[in-house]
């Protein structure tokens, strides 16, 4: 081992931290320098004083202010933190049905909720045309909410529920006001009777078919009956009639065709079949009503609150609409017609088209006055007619073409192009007016008419 | 410490008895203001009341204390080259070549007056020169001395290598031998100017 060596292993020599071998090495060495052993007995001693003193007269005691202030700097502190973490570890008081207690929408809405179930309950149950044995029923009905048609059905068997075509009641109240009694109404045949054997007038309760209608008739249509057209309409908004693309539509059918556009299309305008159009004709039982009003349950069409009458005009009723009646098949082949194909066209034909269409609805008479025949109502009657024989020359050329009528055909396609050139069947018109006229003029059956579709609503 | 941290004031309490002492000692001889020591030892304990919701158990209380120490008297060594303020505690000025302090001058129970005379001025010679050394070699010694660390939890703590830490606690005994040897000179001078007076 060298000097250098013994100088670098002093401290490890000094704190014994040197392997056994390693230290008798050292010592050996240390044994035969002088200078190193001067070295190490000087690093030793200095060493023992050092230490000595830093473990006697240094070594002091902590002042015991210190021990003072750092205890109660940690008491405050521990306070604190406690203070902080309180409301952390404190568990809520409030539990879940008291926060709810607390909300604002809670007691109202309970509230209205409670009116409203007080008002149902003392409508069914005090209703005078509940009779005793169906009260249980009712009452059971009406703890079981959701056995509650059935319930119902059970309890009041209904023969004539197949004569109309009213949907399953909403409620148990909306059934038991549709569905009459037959001891009820024996009972007020009776009375009636005796009233008239006294010579009393009679005023007999009125029966739940009255009551229902009564409150259906607040959501059918009163002119159900009476075609789109004739029914009378609001002022028409004629700024927004420019805003939205010179097409004015008062706001009352606006909303009407909004709604009949958001609804899903009824089997009636989706069905393109000629076949399809006769048969719900014919399933058109008096008017109109039958397919687009009551027909809400079963085709899915809602009927449509009245358009907002013009002002001073009075209300038409039921009779206003029966006079209507004669000129039901055109109407409803127009409006079928126009439903599904010219009508649902966006653009109506650009000339005198619109103006022929548009006149007679904006004139429509609005009362039974109005019905009377007037030299004003022929007018409108005609523009009526040659606005629902739109739809009619559309099929008529149609079916000229599939007849091989080639003359009458090309001219009643002619017809269509001049009254509607922006149709989007006009391409299809102008493909078989072609076909039509040449082959008018080859003197052979079309060929074309084969190519096109034979669909007549194809096009539309 | 971990009962401490569950809000048992008398687990601090202990813990500052256990370690107060030699914190202090090594606080008093590094920055060896005495009241400089005693701001940082309170601070100290300051630091581990605020951070006792952080300490994780696997570590070692008295390594985080005089971390916690260690950084303090660093930061005290930096201010300290800008501001050489006079301590009480320090040896007077006209009293320097002497190296006595108003400590010293107390009078020892003690009946080896001479010995304990000895012993005292020894322990002021350690004293001053501990004071005297380089941050680094002085943090180590004291380290080693007062705290009883080892070599290796000091190259840890200080965060260099082993060797590195051994090279400076030699430097730091060689700068202590002739401080001592200097005290050892003048007793001698001492000695034979006294026994040569008249």
């Amino acid at each position: 081992m060298k000097c250098t060596e013994v100088s670098s292993l002093l401290v490890d020599f000094l704190y014994e931290e040197m392997p056994a071998d390693q230290r008798r090495e050292f010592l050996a060495h240390v044994e035969g320098c002088s200078s190193c052993s001067a070295e190490v007995k000087a690093m030793s001693s200095t060493l023992g004083h050092a230490r000595a003193a830093l473990r006697g007269p240094l070594a002091e005691e902590p002042p015991p202010g210190v021990r003072a202030r750092v205890l109660e700097a940690a008491r405050s502190a521990e306070t604190a933190t406690a203070a902080k973490l309180r409301p952390a570890r404190v568990p809520d008081p409030e539990g879940f049905f008291a926060r709810l207690w607390k909300t604002p929408w809670l007691v109202p809405a309970l509230g209205a909720a409670g009116v409203a179930t007080a008002v149902f309950l003392v409508k069914v149950i005090k209703n005078p045309q509940v009779l005793p044995e169906q009260k249980p029923a009712v009452i059971e009905a009406l703890t079981q909410p959701v056995a509650a048609p059935q319930a119902l059905k059970q309890a009041q068997p209904r023969p004539e529920a197949d004569q109309e075509s009213v949907a399953a009641p909403a409620t148990p109240a909306q059934g038991l006001a549709s569905k009459p009694s037959a001891r009820s109404e024996r009972d007020s045949q009776v009375e009636s009777k005796r009233a008239a054997a006294a010579g009393k007038p009679h005023f007999a309760p009125p029966d739940r078919e009255s009551l229902a209608s009564s409150r259906r008739h607040v959501y059918d249509d009163p002119l159900a009956g009476v075609s789109r057209e004739t029914r009378p309409r609001a002022p028409v908004d004629e700024a927004a009639a420019r805003k939205g693309g010179g097409k004015a539509v008062p706001p009352g059918d606006a909303l009407a065709d909004a709604k009949a556009k958001r609804a899903p299309a009824p089997a009636i305008h989706a069905n393109k079949d000629e076949t399809a159009l006769d048969d719900l004709l014919r399933s058109v039982p008096g008017t109109r009503k039958a397919p687009i009003a009551e027909g809400a349950g079963s085709s899915g069409r809602w009927a449509e609150p009245p358009p907002p009458r013009a002002a001073g005009a009075p209300a038409a009723t039921a009779p206003a609409a029966a006079k209507l009646a004669p000129i039901e098949k055109a109407e409803a082949i127009a409006d079928l017609e126009d439903r599904a194909g010219s009508r649902v066209a966006e653009e109506p034909p650009p000339s005198a088209a619109p103006a022929k269409v548009q006149a007679p609805v904006r004139a429509a008479p609005a009362s039974p006055a109005a019905q009377s025949e007037g030299p004003a109502d022929k007018k409108k009657a005609s523009e009526k007619k040659e606005t629902i024989s739109f739809g009619e020359r559309v099929r008529k050329a149609e079916k000229l073409f599939a007849e091989k009528k080639w003359v009458e055909a090309a001219a009643a396609f002619r017809t269509l192009l001049a009254q509607a050139p922006s149709n989007p069947a006009a391409k299809t018109w102008r493909e078989r007016l072609a076909a039509a006229e040449s082959a008018q003029k080859l003197g052979l059956p079309a060929r074309a008419s084969k190519a096109v579709s034979s669909d007549p609503l194809d096009g539309l | 410490m971990a009962a401490y941290q569950k809000g048992d004031l008398a687990a601090f309490g202990e813990l500052f008895e256990r370690h107060e002492k030699r914190l202090w000692n090594f606080l008093r001889r590094f920055v060896r203001d005495k009241a400089t020591a005693e701001d940082l030892l309170q601070e100290v304990f300051l630091r581990v009341v605020k951070s006792a919701v952080q300490w994780q158990p696997s570590a070692k209380v008295s390594t985080w204390l005089f971390t916690i120490a260690r950084n303090l008297c660093t930061d005290q060594a930096r201010r300290a080259e800008f501001r050489q303020a006079e301590s009480l505690d320090q040896a007077k000025a006209s009293e320097e070549g002497s190296g006595l302090r108003r400590l010293d001058r107390v009078a020892a129970n003690s009946g080896d007056a001479e010995k304990e005379a000895m012993g005292h001025e020894i322990a002021s010679l350690v004293d001053r020169a501990v004071g005297e050394l380089p941050v680094e070699q002085r943090e180590v010694f004291l380290m080693r001395e007062v705290m009883d660390m080892s070599f290796a939890e000091i190259a840890a703590q200080v965060g260099v290598s082993e060797p590195t830490v051994k090279s400076r606690m030699r430097y730091a005994l060689q700068r202590l031998r002739s401080s001592l040897g200097e005290l050892r000179q003048t007793t001698r001078t001492g000695a034979a100017s006294a026994e040569g007076m008249p």
